[in-house]
């Protein structure tokens, strides 16, 4: 026991003993107070430096006798700082938006080449806003799909795909908090509301050690903690959804703010005549969907703070005919997600940092259905989901001219992968065992991650993280090395990266569609938890007035989850373990990403080459096929064009390879398996092309949008229009082959879901 | 607002922006080439038999619809391990290749030529006799009738080695009585289910009222997956006892008639019910029926059935 308190106090007072010439502290933006994650501090002399955390902390050391530090931050005025002391840890920089300055925001500025960038990519709140939104509501999971790398698992399919693995290996962070389904209105939009967003990374490939969970990528989204200057907001009106976004201090010295912010569709209330009218009046019903975000910070002091956050949402279809001589019908189902987080940052004396995190997540799937008779009644309901309460810690501090950082975490997973209820005249029935039941887990994971530069052009980081798994009698632990080295060119950074990642949970999903159905499981004793390890090379720097990056990787996944051939999982029985097969996945390729800025014009173009496979037993005659998402091509292109003042216009185009299915090639007279081994019955079985075989035509779409702006006394008076599906392509994410007979034709029906859709939207800010 | 005008203007309105989302599309894949599909069942204590078909050999029948039509003038030689060789002989009546019994413990490899089609063959081994012993017992009746014979079935498959895969027909025999008259029937077929054995599902994989009880039809297949030499397993089965002042049927005996069966034709009855349950369907994947003929599709399999009574324990 004393060898582990050992352990603990050296892990614990390492840092203390061993770091040097600190230099440390925070940065905010000036007017509204808000810490800036990803803003870049660096010495100028020395060469050294940080990247400002997801806290807007920073730390590192320096062996000069003098600083001169330069911090940036995209679409703010660079900010310069000479001092002659080498120790300080309360260097509080405060930085002027280049809006505040009147000067034209350029996403691609020429920036000091430094060895020092945020991980991932950075979606600006530019970026998510100039991407034409999808029925007016611009979104940053649909921006998201115009970095290189990622793409949209099909128009109408939630999720996104990463370098070839499935949605479900994407970890999608709210403050810090996983999300489980973060989608409205099947995958249409994401449950996150632009207004509340302040800073959005996407992690790809080199992942550092503090990161774990998922294998495919990490999108870290933090919300804003509000002005500490005044109150404003913004309140917005389209047919599709409306919303109200609110900011300000809470308190009269400035130590606490606040923001809150919800939508709502209004698309019930506007079909609700239609449904009326087409029912004659004998029913009603439609959809719709929220969301409600808030947001708590107070400081304590200089040095303390805390952060309190919820999140609620919600969509639910429903319909219930009029009650007419006792006979009535109701019916609904609906998902969502709650979300609430309590966080505490402390700064210590010495400049080591701390954020301490407490969260419940919870999703939800439910469905009921009643049916009542004057003398019958009856009600059925199904609720599936996952809820997470989690306690994590982690520290930030130098050791040894580096930056070290370290935590761990604690998680209790309840699973309820499917519950059933019957009630009123339905219990007399005699359903056999249909119940289902929730399974409890508990994940640890704790990580060490070094980061430091060696010289002015070489610098690493190195770490690992540990995931113990305990669910159904059965523990996995999972060590996963992190290492990435980087080298500082005359235009910009080279690294290579490897990152071994482990998943504990599961998601099951229909092999054919996803849909909120899906089910959340653990690993168990039968079912170990999916394992990757992802080598990257890449290049990120301004060649010219080019911004570019450009990686490439091989990932190699394991104990991935199929739903076996045949078998559907909408329920799960006791016997679900079976429907469920585990295999391997391949993917590699090459992605480019190419930005430019002109005066009044911003341009961008992605292009990815990759490929994904998987091979899984008994499936595909054990061959190895091609992933359901494997498109070899997607380019994008997206353009904003300030073309006057206050108005602008843009555009966003992706043209990629078609989605992948099986189709029928032939049929045959199969062998009745009733009758086995006796008198031929024979009845038609269809002939598959191989796994995945066929491919969609191929998909193309063009969006558009048009903004105007005024400035009124008090903020802005927004118009937005928009055309989703321009030219109104049809992007089949469905191929009917039920009639298709190729020896007789090779066309069929394919059916799309995203027509030409125009868009509305006002906004007023204040 | 008029009724009909909102009933019309959104079906208008709907119409006009949902049709454009469907278009004619074009499927690349490489062609099926015609193949022989072949189902050949051998056994050991009666006539061999094997079906030839193939993948386009579809004709229109008289009444004006598809149906598929044997290949009479095809080859099809099964030789044994010990170097016998028989030639199998089409039956116009039966619409079959007939061929002798074939004995326990040998290799037989068929090959089917046809002058139109790429010669098939197969491989398979005619399983040793499955010794089984057991017992069966009627339990209280799960329903209010009181005719209604609830009897559960308690057999261990004796020497069984490794992963296994058998097929079971369970057999009642009945004393059929009207007046003063009797008679005992033969053994005939029954329904039966388990709740311990992993059969591959005949009822509808997302049929939830069915819980998890497999229910089989006769006879049954299911893979033994456990190492241990003796396996011991239930399985369940209704019988009415038609019960008149005139007339009764009652049963008397059960028996349970099994045979191993290769992985492969396991996989392929199992494939089969699978396809059968999902082809079609959005929501499932497709499945790829197994088979063990090269160059051809269908299940080449051999049975050598045991018949074994089981002790009454009522």
């Amino acid at each position: 026991m004393k060898y582990i308190l050992s352990a603990l106090v050296l892990l614990f007072t390492g840092p203390l003993l061993f770091g040097q010439a600190k230099i440390a502290g925070t940065v905010r933006d000036q007017k509204t107070g808000e810490y800036l994650y990803g803003a870049t501090i660096y010495d100028r002399i020395s060469g050294k430096g940080a990247v400002a955390n997801n806290y807007g902390y920073f730390i590192f050391t320096t062996d000069s006798s003098e600083i001169d530090l330069s911090i940036s931050f995209v679409g703010y005025a660079t900010l310069r700082h000479q001092s002659r002391a080498v120790y300080s840890t309360e260097l509080n920089f405060e930085m002027v938006s280049s809006v505040e300055l009147n000067t034209v925001e350029i996403t691609a500025e020429r920036k000091e080449v430094t060895p020092l960038a945020p991980v991932g990519v950075k979606m600006t709140q530019k970026f998510i806003k100039h991407v034409p939104a999808f029925l007016g509501e611009n979104d940053v999971l649909r921006s998201a799909q115009f970095i290189p790398g990622v793409q949209s698992a099909g128009d109408g399919a939630t999720g996104l795909v990463v370098r070839g693995g499935s949605p479900d290996q994407n970890l999608i962070l709210l403050d810090g908090v996983p999300v489980y389904n973060a989608f409205h209105v099947m995958g249409l939009f994401s449950v996150f509301n632009p207004e509340m967003i302040q800073n959005t990374y996407i992690l790809k490939g080199a992942f550092p050690a503090r990161y774990s969970g998922r294998l495919s990528s990490v999108l870290d989204i933090q919300t804003k903690e509000g002005s500490k200057e005044k109150l404003s907001g913004s309140v917005g009106v389209s047919p599709l959804v409306s919303h109200l976004f609110l900011e300000g201090p809470a308190d009269k010295e400035g130590k606490a703010t606040f923001t809150v912010s919800g939508r709502r569709t209004f698309i019930d209330i506007l079909a609700a005549p239609f449904v009326y009218a087409a029912s004659d009046g004998d029913a009603s019903g439609g959809f719709h969907f929220h969301d409600f975000n808030a947001k708590y910070n107070y400081r304590l002091d200089q040095n303390n703070q805390i952060f309190a956050s919820v999140y609620a949402g919600k969509d639910r279809f429903g319909f219930r005919t009029r009650e007419k001589n006792g006979y009535q019908q109701k019916g609904s189902f609906g998902w969502g997600n709650t979300i609430a987080m309590v966080r505490w940052n402390k700064r210590y004396s010495s400049g080591m940092f701390m954020n301490l995190n407490a969260y419940f997540s919870d999703y939800k799937f439910s469905t009921g259905f009643e049916y009542k008779e004057p003398d019958f009644n009856s009600k059925y309901g199904y609720h599936s989901g996952i809820s997470d309460i989690s306690v994590k810690a982690n520290w930030e501090t130098t050791w040894q001219k580096g930056i070290l950082r370290f935590g761990g975490q604690v998680i209790h997973h309840t699973f309820n992968p499917g519950l059933i209820d019957f009630s009123g005249d339905l219990d007399a029935i005699d359903f056999g065992n249909i119940n289902g039941f929730k399974i409890k887990s508990m994940e640890s994971m704790g990580f060490v991650e070094w980061e430091k530069a060696w010289t002015n052009k070489i610098k690493s980081n190195i770490g690992i993280n540990g995931t113990l798994f305990m669910a159904d009698s059965a523990a996995y632990f999972n060590p996963d090395p992190r290492v990435k080295l980087s080298y500082l060119g005359e235009t910009g950074e080279y690294f290579v990266a490897f990152s071994s990642l482990t998943q504990t949970l599961h998601l099951l999903t229909n092999p054919a569609i996803s849909l909120p159905t899906d089910l959340w499981i653990p690993s168990t004793k039968t079912l170990a938890p999916s394992r990757a390890r992802q080598i990257s090379l890449g290049y990120k720097g301004v060649v010219g007035d080019y911004q570019i990056e450009l990686g490439t990787y091989y990932k190699d996944m394991r104990n991935l989850v199929e739903v076996k051939e045949g078998e559907q999982i909408f329920v799960l029985t006791d016997n679900w373990q079976d429907k469920i097969a585990q295999g391997r996945g391949f993917s590699y390729g090459a992605e480019l990403s190419v930005m430019r800025s002109f005066k009044k014009l911003d341009l961008s173009f992605g292009l990815t080459y990759s490929r994904a496979l998987r091979k899984v037993e008994d499936i595909n005659n054990n061959e190895v096929f091609p992933y359901k998402y494997d498109r070899p091509i997607y380019l994008t292109q997206t353009g904003l064009w300030n073309f006057r003042e206050n108005k602008s216009f843009s555009w966003a185009f992706t043209l990629a390879s078609g989605y992948r299915f099986t189709v029928p090639i032939g049929s045959y007279s199969s062998h009745n398996p009733n009758q086995p081994g006796s008198a031929h019955y024979g009845s038609e079985s269809w002939i598959y092309s191989d796994r995945n075989g066929a491919v969609m035509p191929i998909y193309h779409r063009l969006d558009l949008a048009f903004e105007t702006r005024k400035a009124k006394k008090r903020g802005e008076r927004i118009w937005k229009f928009g055309l989703t599906n321009a030219y109104n392509r049809v992007n089949p994410v469905f191929i009917d082959t039920y009639d298709l007979d190729l020896s007789k034709s090779n066309t069929t029906t394919g059916y799309g879901i995203i027509p030409i859709l125009p868009s509305i939207k006002w906004t007023r800010t204040f | 607002m008029d009724k009909n005008f909102l009933k019309y203007g959104l079906g208008l309105l709907i119409l006009s922006v949902f049709a454009s989302c469907e278009k004619e599309v074009t499927i690349n894949v490489d062609p099926l080439e015609p193949q022989l599909v072949i189902h050949g069942f051998m056994n050991t204590h009666d006539s061999s038999e094997i079906y030839v078909e193939s993948t386009d050999s579809i004709v229109l029948s008289q009444y004006g619809y598809e149906e598929r039509v044997k290949l009479k003038t095809a080859k099809v030689v099964v030789s044994t391990s010990t170097g016998e060789k028989h030639q199998f002989y089409f039956n116009q009546l039966q619409q079959r290749f007939i061929g002798p019994p074939i004995k326990e413990g040998e290799t037989l490899h068929l090959k089917v030529e046809h002058p139109q089609y790429k010669s098939a063959s197969a491989t398979c081994i005619v399983p040793q006799s499955t010794m089984v012993e057991g017992s069966w017992f009627k339990r209280s009746p799960k329903s209010e009738d009181p005719n209604q014979d609830n009897i559960q079935v308690d057999f261990k498959i004796k020497n069984a080695t490794g992963k296994q895969y058998f097929m079971v027909n369970l057999k009642l025999q009945t004393i059929k009585t009207w007046g003063s008259n009797s008679d005992t029937s033969d053994f005939n077929s029954y329904f039966f289910s388990s709740y311990d054995l992993r059969f591959f599902a005949f009822n509808d994989p997302i049929d939830i009222s069915s819980g998890y009880t497999n229910y089989i039809d006769a006879p049954g297949l299911f893979e033994k997956s456990l190492s241990s030499s003796d396996v011991t397993t239930q399985i369940y089965s209704n019988h009415y006892n038609y019960g008149t002042e005139f007339y009764s049927d009652v049963l008397k005996d059960l028996a349970i008639e099994i045979s191993e069966i290769t992985e492969d034709a396991y996989r392929y009855y199992a494939t089969v019910q699978a396809e059968q349950w999902t082809n079609g369907d959005p929501f499932s994947s497709p499945v790829s029926i197994r088979s063990n003929i090269q160059d051809g599709l269908g299940i080449f399999m051999a049975t050598n059935n045991s018949f074994n009574l089981l002790r009454d324990d009522n």
